[in-house]
């Protein structure tokens, strides 16, 4: 049997640690896992549109960027936080002139878009803390029956 | 404990009413649950919201697509996920040109509980238009 007096404590100070070291850490990670999964949609849905615009435009460059910040927009996000590498090239900001990566359009070829947001690794009441990077690739055939310029 | 004999409680000190206690107790609980299965109801809603966006704006982008072909694919997702009074609550509409294809909704969900506001909020979609 054991001691009674061994098992005494404090109920205030359990209540309180408990509720600072496990509930807020745990809703603040709920709060951020949120965020990380609008913002891999995001990602998702601008890397497939881009790799399509950038076919259908027959590798204009300027048009998938023009694309992807419109794309942003109509997800909350910042273009500013938005970077985009064309046919494994530099992942540059949207922001910037887009780099030549992908060369000319030619029936057959597989152009690649890869797009990047930066996420907040933690959403808290007063702010966002640090930053992940949430990534998407696709990649998209110019058709073979298709009329380039 | 003298003699095998029990301790013996003074049952009047604690004496009280249970059941009030604890349909108040119940009740609480179940509305919070309402609550939170509003916000999942919800979350669901704009994650259709956004799927028939996607969905309408890309079926409007083909080549030779008619002009209400963007608006009939979203109210078909909309139809086939979002039915009843929430999907009554979606308004959209498809706009475009030659290069791009933009869908819009504006969305209103009324919430289950009588002290809460409505949740609204607005969703857009653009797709690149297919060319020769």
């Amino acid at each position: 049997m054991m001691n009674p007096e061994l098992q005494r404590g404090s109920a205030p100070i359990e209540v309180v640690l408990g509720i600072g070291l496990i509930l807020i850490p745990l809703t603040l990670l709920s709060l951020s896992f949120g965020a990380y999964l609008q913002r891999m949609v995001f990602v998702r849905i601008a890397a497939v549109e881009a790799g399509r615009e950038l076919v259908l435009s027959d590798g204009s460059e300027d048009g998938v960027v023009a694309l992807i910040a419109e794309i942003a927009r109509n997800h909350g996000v910042q273009a500013s936080e938005v970077a985009v590498g064309f046919c494994g090239g530099a992942i540059r900001p949207v922001t910037d002139p887009p780099g030549s990566g992908c060369g000319s359009p030619e029936k057959g070829k597989e152009f690649t878009v890869t797009v990047t947001v930066a996420v907040p690794a933690l959403v808290t009441p007063y702010g966002e803390v640090g930053n992940l990077m949430a990534r998407a690739s696709h990649t998209e055939m110019v058709g073979l029956y298709r009329s380039t310029r | 404990m003298i003699n095998g004999s029990k301790p013996r409680r003074d049952h009047g000190a604690e004496a009280g009413i249970a059941t009030a206690g604890f349909v108040v107790a119940v009740g609480f609980s179940m509305l919070f649950f309402v609550l939170l299965t509003n916000l999942v109801a919800v979350q669901y809603g704009r994650g259709v919201v956004r799927a028939a966006l996607d969905e309408g704006a890309r079926h409007g982008a083909r080549y030779g697509a008619s002009g209400s072909a963007c608006e009939d694919r979203i109210r078909e997702v909309l139809d086939g996920l979002l039915g009843g009074m929430m999907g009554s609550g979606v308004s959209y509409r498809c706009e475009g040109d030659s290069a791009r294809i933009r869908a819009r909704a504006e969305v209103v969900f009324t919430a289950w509980l009588p002290a809460i506001p409505e949740f609204q909020f607005q969703m857009a979609a653009t797709a690149a238009v297919e060319r020769e």
